[in-house]
């Protein structure tokens, strides 16, 4: 962002212990002056890219998380593509059983559900719709896949089936179409 | 209840300018002026304690909306990693085949989405931040030439050879012709000439088989 820049100066109240703070980090930068004006033009950013400074913070950790966790960036046109042919080619059981290994995985990674979920409506971009919800004994998934196939509609639900596998629930029944999963869930009785 | 805010306020010098769009943003929000400028605050010192500037957060903010924009997803690399170790002894081609195509479709989003910076340059950058572990993009000028380097640890084999695919693609689109290529697992280095559209769109068309 190219700095403002002003003959005009103007005096902002901020709360007193941020102030210090502020000004201790930009002791080691340069001047309050630069340091302070440099924050607020980054939150006008962000205001520009439609989030608070907050939220982009917030992201970032959810981001770098999802790549520690071994998510990776992918063009949604290959992926699709990949999915569909390694489907019909290598074969619904493998492929079933590896996407529910691999929420097994995640469900073992985020280790409690409300984690699991949240990481889920966060990082799949592809879901315009993810709710994870109690509905009397039952846990209810719903989601709705933007472009999506059968196959990778399947996938999904076994995705969240292994997942789920982890939080001790098992699957009780299931309506899967193009782009659409409903999945409803309940805890598995031990012994 | 005034007086006790001013004893716990301290004044700060601003730029006369933001204090407007400092207002207009906190009105967005739906919270105070003293709030919003203490939010910000707030958050400057919580991305310090990160070892990040607030700078560099919302750098890469802005592009993985790029990258969403563009139509990349997020997927586990268990997978992709797993379907590619299966498909690439037998279906080595077609697999090549569609990580090039991918290479230009996003190649062609760059040329119309790109327009201050050198697409070729904002390429690297998303490269680095797809998660792909890629340690390194280095791109290196001279007169009509330019080397792309692009180091990973996590790549395996197979993935380095497909990521090259990619990175012709995009970089065909963006008006560069290989000259020559290598790679190894996690390490590629390919040689490109600049050359005219014309030219470019027949060598496209005749690796997409159109």
């Amino acid at each position: 962002m190219t700095p403002l820049k002003s003959s005009r100066r103007k005096m902002l109240a901020a709360r007193e212990d941020l102030v210090d703070k502020i000004s201790e980090i930009a002791r080691k930068r340069g001047t309050l002056y630069d340091y302070v004006n440099e924050v607020l033009q980054e939150a006008i950013r962000a205001d520009s890219l439609g989030a608070s400074l907050r939220e982009i913070i917030d992201e970032r950790g959810v981001v770098k998380d999802a790549k520690d966790s071994g998510f990776i960036l992918v063009p949604a046109r290959l992926w699709y593509d990949l999915i569909d042919r390694a489907y019909s080619h290598l074969g619904e059981d493998w492929m079933r059983a590896l996407w529910y290994e691999c929420g097994q995985w995640y469900g073992k990674y985020y280790e409690d559900l409300d984690r699991f979920s949240a990481a889920v409506k966060r990082l799949l971009w592809d879901l315009s719709e993810f709710d994870l919800s109690a509905e009397g004994e039952y846990l209810v998934v719903k989601c709705i896949i933007l472009n999506s196939s059968y196959s990778h509609a399947d996938l999904l639900g076994k995705f969240i089936e292994g997942a789920l596998d982890i939080f001790g629930y098992e699957p009780f029944s299931e309506d899967i179409s193009k782009g659409v999963v409903n999945l409803r869930f309940r805890r598995r009785v031990s012994g | 209840m005034g007086r006790r805010l001013q004893k716990e306020t301290k004044l700060v010098r601003v730029y006369g300018d933001l204090v407007d769009k400092l207002n207009e943003a906190s009105n967005r929000e739906g919270i105070s002026f003293l709030d919003y400028i203490n939010s910000a605050l707030e958050q400057a010192v919580r991305a310090h304690k990160m070892g990040r500037s607030l700078k560099d957060i919302v750098d890469f903010y802005e592009m993985m909306m790029m990258q969403r924009e563009a139509g990349l997803v997020m997927v586990p690399s268990e997978v992709l990693n797993r379907i590619t170790e299966r498909f690439y002894p037998n279906e080595k081609n077609m697999l090549e085949s569609m990580w090039y195509e991918s290479g230009v479709w996003y190649g062609k989003y760059l040329l119309v989405k790109v327009k201050r910076e050198d697409p070729t340059d904002v390429f690297g950058e998303m490269l680095k931040a797809t998660g792909w572990n890629i340690k390194d993009v280095v791109l290196e000028r001279r007169g009509e030439k330019l080397t792309f380097k692009c180091f990973s640890l996590m790549l395996s084999l197979e993935n380095t050879a497909l990521l090259m695919r990619f990175i012709e693609g995009v970089m065909e689109t963006l008006g560069y012709e290989v000259i020559s290529q290598n790679y190894l697992r996690g390490v590629i280095e390919i040689e490109f000439r600049k050359t005219t559209k014309v030219d470019l769109s027949s060598i496209i068309n005749k690796k997409l088989g159109v």
